[in-house]
């Protein structure tokens, strides 16, 4: 029955796609190929798609899989081509099997990117990241600086020990804190797993065990909840200081509670308007400058030539002032 | 003499081509020991499978107090009072006695709709029934898996008399015993008659079988060849029967 | 070891590895306590505690599958179902009350799906519920759509945190559900007849057993005491991720099988599995509390158990032998 439904979203998507490309000829054609479709977080760069759309004059395609499966996002991918695109970015799925369809588009002179999720050894034109692990990293320790001080114990709940990306992040707030605060004392990284459940426990034994502790990051998204609630279980708002790389749908009640104080993650709207602006730079054949300033982004997006990647800027700060601008 | 509790009359069975069984005729009183002997595939287990139940006869047919009965399962073979304690027991080793006993006939009060056992009652009437049979066991409440063969064996028939059983089958139940605990089982069979129940006892071990059976009936190539007193036979003419040395035996299978 | 009774004649009657587990625990105390002094105080008694609800009620339930020679891996998923149930109710504004039920309730009807598939189907226990696991957890997926319900409101919490006669709500309905399960295991014939069931279905069935309906009953029953888990993983945490659960079913699997039922069937010990439970909580806490990783509290937590049922194995020299016989 899944299959079913998903051959029905494909057909569907596919006609939309038949239908704008009538409408609209003359208009230079972009693309986004999403990991899932009818998530939050992909709404938003959608969103962010449609605004560069309007304002660049283009026409901006938006289709993608409904469940994660690389073979469905490469057909996608395909069809898209086939029809006559002339810009398309993929969140990658499997970026060992995308090179293939970037031959193939490059074969019909059509420009093949990626956005949010690369494949570096594909051969694509440029990639347009989010953020880089350095950012992040070095973003939450400074924000946390400027509210605890730097001389502060701050405890590290992190998910899996094997996630090769949070495991970068906690290297580099390591790094940042012994490079500029040498006084900030961070614990040694504690590992939730994938459940709130875990997360909220290992958070409460750390605040038992740690009288002094002034913060807790929580480093996966998984683990946001988990802290939350065990600052709050704990009696702890205002003494504690939760924060993570928590999106603001997740993280919402818990800015507003005070439970946490922060959180760092980016914006995926303005990294959907970056993926179609750098689509409509692709099909112009102008290159990118090592600094960009675009009018419909807050911050400039750098370009690294060496690694074919643009970048959107430092990461975004949500708080509970600004929490509710967002919706992902 | 009392009035049978079981007969069968031409009770025959075929599997595909192969007659198991042809033509028994036999009768079951309450209160006595009835031994089937016969070598291996005479025909014994296939007689008993169809007295309790688990298999339907091909011919002939059985009559329970002089009413015919068919049996679908023995399940009905049960509710007319069959019991049979299989070589394999049935027993539940992780359970108590009295749990055995009452396994799946549990005495049972009602609380809110709910049933709860009446473990005291249950208790005292299996304590009643151990000691009618005269098997002593020193700890009732311990599980049965814990107990010797003989003693399992009790309990085994203390089930089959709580589920008021007038006939009991009895499949090589010394088979596995030491010959302590074969005494005491061989005396457990006849208490049992004792009480008033017909018991059916399968065993290969004649002088056993002379010692515990009133009856005698000898299977052979599915037939029933012979039917003796214990008191008036001894271990030869049994012998004989069985391996068809005997002139009765000669002579019947000749006519046939 | 002396023959393992089975009819304790007491709730609180007591075997060899029940008092085990209680000097394990009291000892654990005793060296938490003096290794760090944030240990023995009143809230962190609370957080393990808390920390053991779920596990607690998943426990009892596991207890009886495996005493009746089943097990049910996908135990924890059901937990997130229903959660997802009772988020949807409490993210709508309904009444807290209407989620209280609808725990029990939805983790009823997956009981009676599980025991559709395991015991109308014939499908052993443990493939039947691995395939389970897999289309619960992508249920989940499908139904949470990629985002988790947080920031839920605290009307469930408000009501489950409270006092009854100066006893913790929570606690309480631990005590009923343990007296509850002790009873139908021990004082009514369903009890006997699961445990004939798990020390052998084919004489169990030749006993009369309605083994058929016994086992389904005892799914749901399972499901039930899972629903409830959920209810108070909710009340708690105000969130639901999409890896809720993920760890639960094997957590209470170890917690089983330490508190002494066998995996094999036909023998358990409720007290055994409340102990195992208190005793995984403990040492979590304890050693996170001490300055051990958490990382190294699963090996921990292994450790414990092939220990465990390793010097049971080579006390007993014979690994399977399950009654010690008694001298003839």
């Amino acid at each position: 029955m899944l299959s079913q439904l998903r051959k029905v979203l494909a057909a569907s998507a596919l006609s939309f796609v038949v239908a704008t490309a009538a409408h609209a000829a003359d208009k230079h054609k972009v693309a986004f190929v999403p990991q899932l479709i009818g998530i939050p977080y992909f709404n938003a760069m959608e969103a962010g798609g449609n605004r560069a759309a309007k304002d660049l004059g283009v026409d901006f395609v938006y289709s993608g899989p409904v469940d994660t499966n690389p073979v469905d996002q490469l057909q996608i991918v395909q069809n898209l081509i086939d029809q006559g695109v002339e810009a398309v970015s993929v969140s990658v799925l499997d970026a060992s099997s995308i090179a293939p369809v970037v031959e193939s588009a490059k074969a019909k002179g059509i420009k093949l990117f990626t956005s949010d999720s690369d494949a570096p050894d594909s051969g694509r034109a440029v990639y347009v990241a989010q953020a880089t692990d350095e950012g992040l990293g070095t973003t939450i320790i400074d924000e946390l600086v400027k509210r605890v001080g730097e001389d502060a114990t701050i405890g590290i709940v992190s998910g899996e020990a094997t996630a090769s990306n949070l495991n970068a992040w906690i290297g580099f707030m390591q790094k940042e804190a012994a490079a500029k605060y040498p006084k900030l004392k961070l614990l040694a990284p504690q590992f939730a797993g994938g459940t709130a459940e875990r997360a909220a426990q290992i958070s409460g034994d750390l605040m038992a065990a740690n009288p002094d502790i002034k913060a807790i990051i929580a480093v996966a998204s998984s683990t946001c909840p988990g802290v939350a609630q065990a600052i709050e279980t704990a009696g702890k708002i205002g003494s504690v200081i939760g924060t993570g790389y928590c999106s603001p749908n997740t993280a919402r009640s818990y800015l507003k509670s005070g439970a946490f104080g922060f959180t760092v993650l980016w914006d995926p709207e303005q990294l959907g308007y970056l993926t179609v602006w750098a689509g409509k730079q692709l099909i112009d054949g102008k290159s990118f400058e090592a600094e960009n300033k675009i009018a419909g982004l807050d911050k400039p997006a750098t370009y690294d030539a060496a690694k074919g990647i643009l970048l959107l800027g430092p990461p975004a700060v949500f708080t509970k002032d600004n929490v509710d601008k967002f919706n992902f | 003499m009392t009035a049978p509790f079981l007969v069968a009359r031409n009770i025959g069975k075929r599997f595909g081509a192969l007659t198991a069984l042809a033509d028994v005729d036999l009768e079951i009183r309450p209160g006595e020991v009835l031994a089937l002997l016969g070598d291996n595939g005479a025909g014994k287990s296939t007689f008993i499978k169809i007295l309790a139940g688990a298999h339907p006869p091909s011919d002939g047919e059985l009559l329970i107090e002089g009413k015919a009965v068919a049996f679908a399962s023995p399940k009905d073979a049960a509710a007319s009072g069959i019991a049979t304690i299989f070589q394999e027991l049935a027993l539940s080793e992780n359970l108590s006695i009295a749990e055995n006993v009452f396994l799946g006939r549990e005495l049972k009060r009602s609380i809110f709709g709910i049933p709860f056992l009446k473990r005291a009652e249950m208790r005292q009437r299996v304590d009643g029934l151990l000691q009618e049979l005269d098997a002593h066991i020193s700890d009732p409440e311990a599980p049965v898996g814990s107990l010797s063969g003989g003693q399992r064996q009790a309990v085994a028939i203390c089930r089959a008399l709580n589920l008021n059983a007038r006939l009991v089958i009895m499949d090589e139940p010394t088979a596995a015993l030491a010959v302590a605990e074969t005494r005491k089982v061989l005396a457990l069979t006849r208490r049992l008659a004792g009480r008033g129940c017909a018991v059916v006892l399968i065993s290969h071990n004649i002088s056993e079988v002379l010692e515990v059976a009133d009856r005698i009936v000898v299977f052979r190539r599915g037939r029933k060849v012979a039917e003796r007193l214990a008191a008036e036979t001894n271990h030869e003419e049994v012998v004989s029967l069985i391996t068809g040395a005997h002139p009765d035996v000669r002579a019947l299978e000749k006519t046939n | 070891m002396s023959a393992v009774r089975q009819s304790g004649s007491g709730v609180f009657s007591m075997n060899g590895r029940e008092w085990s587990l209680l000097v394990a625990c009291l000892l654990a105390i005793a060296i938490f306590s003096v290794a760090s002094p944030h240990y023995a105080t009143q809230g962190n008694a609370v957080t393990v505690l808390r920390n053991s609800i779920e596990l607690l009620l998943i426990g009892l339930g596991m207890t009886l599958l495996l005493a009746m020679g089943g097990v049910d891996v996908s135990i924890g998923i059901v937990m997130g179902l229903a959660a997802i149930a009772i988020g949807r109710i409490l993210g709508a504004d309904g009444s807290p009350f209407v989620a209280l039920v609808a725990g029990p309730l939805v983790g009823a009807l997956l009981g009676c799906v599980t025991a559709a598939v395991v015991v109308l189907g014939r499908v052993p226990a443990i493939v039947g519920t691995l395939g389970l696991l897999g289309v619960y957890r992508t249920a989940v997926f499908a139904l949470l759509g990629g985002q988790w319900l947080s920031g839920l409101p605290s009307s469930l919490n408000d009501l489950l945190a409270t006092t009854v006669l100066g006893i913790p709500v929570p606690a309480l309905v631990i005590a009923v559900a343990y007296l509850i399960v002790w009873l139908a295991l021990r004082r009514t014939p369903y009890g006997l007849h699961l445990l004939a069931i798990g020390n052998s279905e084919e004489k169990a069935r030749l006993s009369g057993i309605p083994v058929i309906k016994v086992r389904f009953l005892t799914f749901v029953i399972s499901g039930v005491l899972t629903g409830i888990a959920a209810t108070f993983y909710v009340a708690t945490y105000r969130n639901v991720e999409t890896s809720i659960g993920s760890t639960s079913a094997l957590d209470a699997i170890a917690a089983v099988i330490l508190g002494g039922t066998s995996i094999l069937g036909g023998r358990c010990s409720l007290l055994g599995t409340v102990l195992g439970v208190l005793l995984l909580r403990i040492l979590q806490n304890g050693l996170l509390l001490i300055g051990v990783p958490s990382l190294w509290q699963p090996v921990v937590t292994g450790v414990l158990i092939i220990g465990v049922l390793g010097f049971e194995a080579v006390s007993n020299r014979l690994p399977l032998t399950r009654f010690q016989r008694a001298p003839a």
